[in-house]
């Protein structure tokens, strides 16, 4: 797979992806600009504005490990999300429950319902047991005018059947006031 | 790098059959510190018994409020509080998560080694690939395609400099004092890769010891770091006791690799297993009992035992 060291060649190809980890990328971007949906989480805002979650699992820490961080812009809820996963399947997916919105987002980069945009990174392979993965990473944006009034329930869910043939789900629940959610100019 | 002294041990049990054996009776010497425990360069143990830790980085890139300080602080007091009582542990890579040119290098490193302080005893480091720049096909170093970054320089500085070490690839040499057994533990850099670290590789390899253990971050399968394939195929000609990678971020016993992937020491979880530890421990009749072990509970998640020569016991 080709590397990504090169910083315009990395902008223009907006997120290979492939074995490597890619995970070292700095736009150098403030911290309230623009999301741009590749799939990395790269831009300041994920860390430094953005509401996050931690799913659990019958109140422990859910394993594996899945998190979910949200931002706004004038027309979108944007959804980051980052399961780690030993063995990355097409089936593998992540539900939303936004208000009346349901989205469902899939590892391999599949979103409905169709106004759902997506991008998804995978820190391994697809389809393939005979390695260790890493981690699939959603970028998603939802309209924010179809998430009903304020404040907006969120429930999140995300199942995985680990290599040793364990389903597993761990959640998310919370509340978001759009109005007050960070936002991305 | 401390100086060292050579000390003459007789090796009575168990010692690697394929590299050059010494003639009966004979004294191998062996380039062990002749200092009491565990310290710079080895030292002399009463045991070998030692702990596993690895790997520790925040989910995010430059995500350092999110660094995982207190399960690493308590992964580190649980080693320092287990009845088996190690006598240094060996760490297997990442410990930082962090953009070469987004100044969270340091302040992830200071989050580390303050919960890493949680234990008192002697840590061994192996490098990994966010201590270059996080890609786990990058190579660092003088001669590496990515040089030098924070990340490595940082890394090098502040936790292999203080082992008295001066380079990312090292071996640390143990001897029982009452010279039953001695060991080597080599810590490949396969993110710093380059010709020199291969010939050192191909030196260190051939000291006969009774148990031959190597601390590489990749497991084989991540083989797009540059020193996995190299280092696979260079063990393979050599006696090996255990192999002890991190990267996957879970537990894992590997028996066809003779490897234990510790992995699950902060990073985010991969799989069901939970955060934890690996305690290595010596048993009387020479053989080595691993146990993994959940960070909350404490409990044995897994436990097995192997010969000098790696195969299970």
């Amino acid at each position: 797979m080709a590397r990504c060291t090169n910083l315009a060649f990395l902008i223009a190809l907006a997120g290979c992806q492939g074995p490597s980890k890619l995970d070292a990328v700095h736009h150098g971007r403030s911290p309230h600009t623009r999301i741009e949906l590749d799939g990395e989480l790269d831009e300041p805002a994920w860390n430094a504005a953005a509401m996050r979650g931690v799913f659990v699992d019958s109140g422990q820490l859910a394993r594996p490990y899945s998190e979910i961080r949200l931002l706004r812009d004038e027309t979108h809820l944007f959804i980051g999300h980052r399961p780690a996963d030993e063995d990355i399947r097409s089936t593998d997916a992540f539900d939303v429950n936004a208000g009346p919105f349901h989205a469902h987002l899939t590892a391999a980069g599949t979103a409905t319902p169709a106004n759902v945009r997506i991008a998804v990174d995978r820190d391994g392979t697809l389809d393939d047991a005979h390695d260790n993965d890493e981690e699939w990473i959603v970028e998603a944006a939802l309209p924010l005018d179809e998430l009903g009034p304020a404040p907006v329930p969120i429930a999140a869910e995300r199942c995985d059947v680990t290599k040793a043939g364990q389903r597993r789900c761990g959640r998310w629940t919370g509340t978001i006031d759009p109005a007050i959610l960070p936002l991305i100019h | 790098m401390l100086s060292r002294f050579a000390l003459a041990l007789l090796v009575v049990a168990g010692c690697d059959s394929t590299s050059l054996p010494p003639p009966a009776d004979a004294y191998v010497p062996l380039d062990a510190p002749a200092h009491p425990g565990a310290g710079p360069g080895g030292g002399l143990l009463d045991q070998l018994t030692f702990a596993v830790v690895g790997d520790t980085r925040p989910a995010n890139v430059d995500d350092t409020a999110g660094y995982p300080t207190a399960i690493v602080q308590t992964i580190f007091g649980d080693v320092a509080a287990d009845p088996a009582q190690p006598r240094f542990a060996v760490t297997t890579g990442d410990y930082m998560f962090a953009t070469v040119d987004g100044g969270q290098v340091d302040p992830q490193l200071d989050a580390y080694l303050g919960a890493r302080a949680a234990y008192n005893g002697v840590v061994y480091p192996a490098m990994g690939n966010h201590e270059c720049n996080g890609y786990t096909d990058s190579n660092c170093g003088p001669s590496g395609m990515d040089h030098e970054p924070p990340n490595y320089l940082e890394y090098l500085s502040r936790m292999v400099m203080p082992i008295g070490e001066g380079r990312p690839f090292f071996i640390e040499r143990f001897a029982a004092v009452d010279g039953s057994w001695t060991a080597k533990f080599i810590f490949i850099a396969a993110n710093a890769w380059d010709a020199s670290q291969q010939a050192w590789l191909d030196a260190v390899l051939t000291e006969p010891t009774t148990y031959t253990f190597v601390v590489r971050h990749e497991p084989p399968d991540s083989n797009t770091a540059p020193g996995v394939e190299p280092t696979t195929l260079t063990l393979a000609r050599f006696p090996l006791t255990m192999l002890i990678t991190g990267h996957t971020h879970t537990y894992q016993h590997v028996p066809a690799y003779r490897e234990i992937i510790v992995g699950n020491g902060g990073a985010p979880l991969t799989s069901a297993y939970n955060y934890g530890y690996v305690i290595v421990a010596r048993q009387s009749d020479g053989t080595l009992q691993v146990t993994s072990k959940d960070y909350q509970t404490l409990a044995t998640v897994d436990q097995f035992s192997v010969n000098p020569d790696g195969t299970l016991h």
